[in-house]
């Protein structure tokens, strides 16, 4: 058979050399496969460009929504400032009218100063967006400032989206077309070696057909194998999903809240269901997972921190699954292994949550929440000390980074941590010095911004607290001293007067922190230096009490600082209005 | 069954004739990849060279929108202080009030001279689409901030890589026809040598209207 076969292929051929004769066959199919491959390797190159063209354009698209969105949010913030304005202002000019009565000079210009402004303030109404439904309740006057951030933020938010499933694609051509210039070298090489065997007979001949078909095998197939591979491309349903997902979790989520309102739920529920239809729709979108993460974490984190505090297991566990997910299947950002993080620590892995913790400080060293976080989850390892050193490297490495200065930075750990303090009672104990020591550090940073003072050799003491309420001449009228954990009645209430006493602290910095519910009110924030006397009546009232309103109701922990220490704590609550 | 000798010559110049026609389609070949791979750097350059572009007109339309959205803010924040100041002073004038509503009139002209006015409404209101349109003119005016024709461009420049790419693969394919017809003889060679040729045809009508 053989021999029958050999004669005829040699009848066939020009010079009667089949080895030749298939070298060069070889050489001119070769040559063709690799046009193909540089072809595929200019297309995928090609594609891109493409992509990141289409990634420039929707950045672009993000530049101006973000850009456009904060224009209109200053001036629509700034037409409801007027309106607010201009409502009490009509308010003040109608009982001043009522009270001086019609006998009054004064009368006819307070009544004409309350209808002008009256109008004012629907005239600024009607030519404010966000002054409309379904952004202002018009029954109750107030206004949903998160559903009109969500709002204006969503065009932004679908840029952003659509940049990023660009830049993936981008990112798959990019690699698809390295792969085919490897390729490429390949199957140069089995060019070679079928061209040098031509030239040569014998054993090294054979030896240098079968290198080169070797060669030329694992080119082609390889070349083969990576051009029918898809390149995902993630569906506009997809995007719109995960925006929608961002947009509830806008107004679902809040920070920093002992509740979670009935509104809120909703929106969060709805976040969670819009992720669940972007990981149906597409599963192989990161960006889908990443919000089933989002989506999840921020529903179970404010439930968790709530008075109410249900079982939040299995939101967190899809949040974990979630961020995950995107780990598998992309370089992740720090945000999301900060994330999954802190959701492996809420579902209680400890452990496991250190590993993403730490992942997401080699990205992002400056973010000293992460050291909090890594520090809770050793102290609940029963690692206190590791735990405190974790602390204090974040409380300096905010003072070094600069966001220690901005006192709502550290509102939403304080919260937390006082929070875990309460619903933690094995590591009550260590969690309040963590508080404290987070505290210190935050008043210490805006004085010198240290995060630590050394010790001052004088003493503080709060003497007493009083209610007080404004009076009809501007002035502040003190009620009678209450006692650490009293109860005053929001009415009538406009702030507080604290007495100081302090001994060897003239010119020393003292500063006043107050929270309520344990979120700080930044109104009631001071600092200045001690007087060169012994006792020091201090007024505690935010503008709005300086503009007659009643105090806030809840839970009150009003906090004095000697030199960034903590020197004095007093507790009260403001009861609900009287009706 | 020996051929006679001018059968044998006759037969040896067809095979020379075919074996010189292979040379030349070879070497056409060969002269048409090259020439496919010079027109596909050319378009894969324009295409870059557009692309750029484009990203360049990107960065520079993101910096202009941030100049208009100042601007446009600035200019309807101080609408907003004139039309309320403004507003209050014809109003309380309307009720008798001079005294408060010359004082009202002066806060008005304190911020008239921030507004662009040409971009306020016959009924009052302030017309910000307007004023960003103009503004977004103005700036494109001296800088180009429109990289859509950029990225057109690269798009048509892809294209026609894609079509080059076609052609490409066409003409390759004509090398192993060629290839077999160069080494073979007879039938099989005839055989290699039209498929070949006519491939070589058509590769070149492609890449010509590609060209064109």
């Amino acid at each position: 058979m053989t021999e029958g076969r050999g004669t005829r292929l040699r009848a066939i051929l020009a010079d009667g050399d089949p080895a030749r004769a298939f070298i060069t066959v070889m050489l001119a199919v070769m040559t063709f496969v690799t046009s193909i491959v540089i072809l595929m390797q200019f297309d995928a190159s090609g594609a891109s460009a493409a992509a990141e063209r289409q990634a420039d354009a929707a950045a672009l698209q993000r530049s101006e929504a973000d850009a456009g969105g904060a224009g209109d949010q200053i001036i629509d913030y700034g037409m409801y400032r007027a309106w607010y304005e201009e409502l009490e202002r009509a308010n003040w000019a109608y009982q001043r009218a009522q009270a001086v009565g019609s006998a009054d000079a004064g009368q006819p210009l307070l009544s004409a100063l309350s209808q002008t402004d009256s109008r004012l303030a629907d005239w600024v109404r009607s030519n404010s967006a966000f002054l409309q439904p379904p952004f202002l309740d018009a029954q109750t006057g107030t206004a949903d400032f998160i559903g009109y951030v969500a709002d204006r933020a969503t065009p932004s938010l679908r840029a952003g989206e659509q940049f990023d499933t660009a830049n993936a694609v981008a990112d798959q051509e990019e690699s698809r077309s390295s792969l085919f210039v490897a390729l490429l070298t390949v199957l140069a090489a089995s060019l070679f070696f079928l061209g040098l065997a031509a030239t040569i007979s014998g054993q090294p001949r054979r030896v240098l057909i079968g290198a080169g078909l070797a060669f030329a095998l694992v080119g082609t197939a390889g070349s083969a194998v990576l051009a029918v591979q898809p390149v995902h491309r993630v569906g506009n349903d997809a995007i719109e999903a995960v925006v929608h997902a961002t947009a509830e979790v806008i107004q679902g989520a809040p920070n920093g809240s002992l509740v979670v309102t009935d509104a809120q739920r909703t929106h969060a529920e709805a976040a969670i269901a819009a992720s669940a239809q972007a990981v149906a729709l597409d599963p192989a979108y990161p960006g889908a997972w990443r919000s089933q993460g989002e989506t999840n974490l921020s529903y179970a984190t404010a439930l968790y921190f709530s008075t109410a505090h249900p079982d939040v297991l299995p939101f967190v566990n899809r949040a974990v699954e979630g961020y995950r997910r995107v780990v598998n299947m992309v370089q992740p950002d720090y945000a999301v292994l900060w994330n999954l993080g802190w959701a492996l620590y809420v579902a209680g892995d400890l452990q496991g949550s250190l590993a993403p913790t730490d992942a997401a400080l080699k990205l992002a060293p400056d973010q000293f929440t992460l050291y909090l976080n890594r520090a809770l989850a050793e102290l609940a390892l029963g690692q206190t000390d590791a735990a405190r050193v974790s602390v204090e490297t974040g409380l300096d490495t905010a003072a070094s980074s600069g966001l220690g200065s901005n006192a709502s930075f550290f509102a939403e750990s304080d919260f937390d941590i006082g929070r875990l303090a309460e619903l933690l009672p094995d590591q009550t104990t260590v969690l309040r010095q963590m508080l404290q020591r987070v505290r210190e550090a935050e008043v210490s940073i805006s004085i010198n911004g240290q995060a630590r003072e050394a010790p001052s050799a004088g003493s503080l003491s709060i003497v007493s607290i009083s209610p007080v309420a404004l009076q009809a001449d501007g002035s502040l009228a003190a009620g009678a001293p209450v006692g650490d954990g009293a109860t005053v009645p929001t009415t009538g209430t406009a702030g507080f007067r604290l007495t100081l006493s302090g001994t060897g602290v003239a010119g020393q910095p003292v500063a006043v922190r107050v929270r309520r519910d344990g979120l700080i009110d930044i109104g009631y924030s001071q600092l200045w230096s001690w007087p060169g006397v012994d006792s020091v009546p201090v007024d505690l009232i935010t503008p709005y009490g300086r503009a007659n309103f009643d105090a806030n109701p809840g839970h009150y922990e009003i906090e004095i600082y000697l030199d960034g220490t903590l020197a004095g704590r007093f507790t009260l609550t403001v009861g609900p209005a009287t009706p | 069954m020996h051929l006679g000798p001018s059968v044998t010559v006759e037969s040896s110049r067809n095979s020379d004739r075919l074996g010189l026609l292979l040379a030349i389609l070879l070497a056409l070949t060969g002269l048409l990849g090259a020439l496919t791979a010079w027109r596909l750097s050319e378009a894969d350059r324009a295409s870059g060279d557009a692309a750029r572009a484009g990203l360049a007109a990107t960065r520079e339309r993101a910096r202009a929108a941030l100049t208009v959205e100042a601007e446009v803010t600035q200019s309807q924040s101080a609408w907003l202080h004139y039309e309320l100041a403004h507003r209050r002073a014809e109003d309380l004038t309307a009720a008798g009030q001079s005294v408060e509503a010359l004082r009202a009139a002066k806060e008005a002209a304190a911020s008239w001279g921030f507004i662009q006015s040409q971009y306020i409404r016959p009924d009052g209101t302030y017309d910000v689409a307007a004023h960003r349109r103009a503004s977004l003119a103005q700036q494109a005016s001296g800088h180009d901030l429109d990289p859509a024709p950029h990225f057109a461009a690269a798009t048509a420049a892809d294209d026609e890589k894609h079509q080059l790419a076609l052609s490409g693969i066409l003409i390759a394919s004509t090398l192993p026809l060629l290839a077999i017809a160069t080494v073979t003889g007879g039938r099989t060679r005839r055989f290699a040598a039209v498929i070949g040729g006519i491939l070589f045809v058509v590769s070149t009508i492609v890449m010509v209207a590609t060209w064109l």
